[in-house]
């Protein structure tokens, strides 16, 4: 099953850093994510959350493998 | 080299280190930030920064590859903390090493506006107010846009 992390705020309101989920594309795991923590949801889907998979930034959908990591993070405060 | 360290950084042994045994080197700029105990009059009593580990590497690698394809200098160091800091506390260290002095002032300045902008931390600083997520201020968005092609 693929990883899926989240970083600071989004771990705070996830309750959790990193998880499996069982998913096969990003909208598929949205959806899950959504539906087990509609609060979580809502945040992931704003515009200023940014998916990262295998360590590459993605914009819109992509089919997810059991050995992907999915990161979901919010703007970066920088260095 | 990109450093990504958990615990305390000794800005001063980090340059040293740097400096040793550097015969071609004519000029080391050494920049070191650290925890502010205000940010815009509001007291922060601790800091705590979070990373993506592997993705927070991946990025300061291209920003230091960036620098070094700009820059034509000898060696560049770059030190992050990241978990939770007190105030006053080093929080990033750069070192550059050029043969003449101009071009690793440049590219430390570059360098650190990169890293303010770009780099995947993520600050959450508490004060007596509470606790806040920060995002790049817009005065460093500016400061890197000096960087752009046209504008130097």
């Amino acid at each position: 099953m693929p990883k899926v992390v989240m970083l600071a705020e989004l771990a705070a309101i996830a309750g959790w850093r990193e998880q499996s989920r069982d998913a096969d594309s990003l909208v598929d795991l949205r959806a899950k994510l959504a539906k087990e923590n509609p609060t979580l949801g809502e945040k992931l889907s704003a515009s200023r959350v940014m998916v990262i998979v295998n360590d590459v930034l993605v914009h819109g959908d992509q089919a997810l493998a059991t050995e992907d990591e999915v990161a979901f993070i919010t703007p970066v405060s920088g260095g | 080299m990109i450093r990504l360290e958990a615990e305390t950084i000794d800005p001063g042994a980090l340059l040293n280190a740097f400096n040793a045994g550097r015969a071609a080197t004519g000029a080391v700029v050494a920049f070191t930030g650290l925890t502010r105990g205000a940010t815009e009059g509001a007291p922060v009593t601790r800091l705590e920064i979070d990373a993506y580990p592997r993705y927070t590497r991946k990025v300061m690698a291209e920003l230091e590859a960036e620098t070094r394809l700009r820059f034509v200098v000898q060696d560049v160091l770059v030190a992050h903390r990241w978990g939770r800091m007190e105030i006053g506390e080093a929080i990033v260290f750069v070192a550059v090493a050029a043969e003449h002095r101009r071009v690793a002032f440049q590219a430390a300045d570059f360098l650190m506006d990169q890293l303010k902008t770009r780099a995947p931390f993520w600050k959450k600083e508490t004060g007596p107010d509470g606790e806040r997520w920060i995002e790049a201020r817009p005065q460093d968005h500016d400061d890197a846009a000096r960087w752009t092609a046209g504008d130097r």
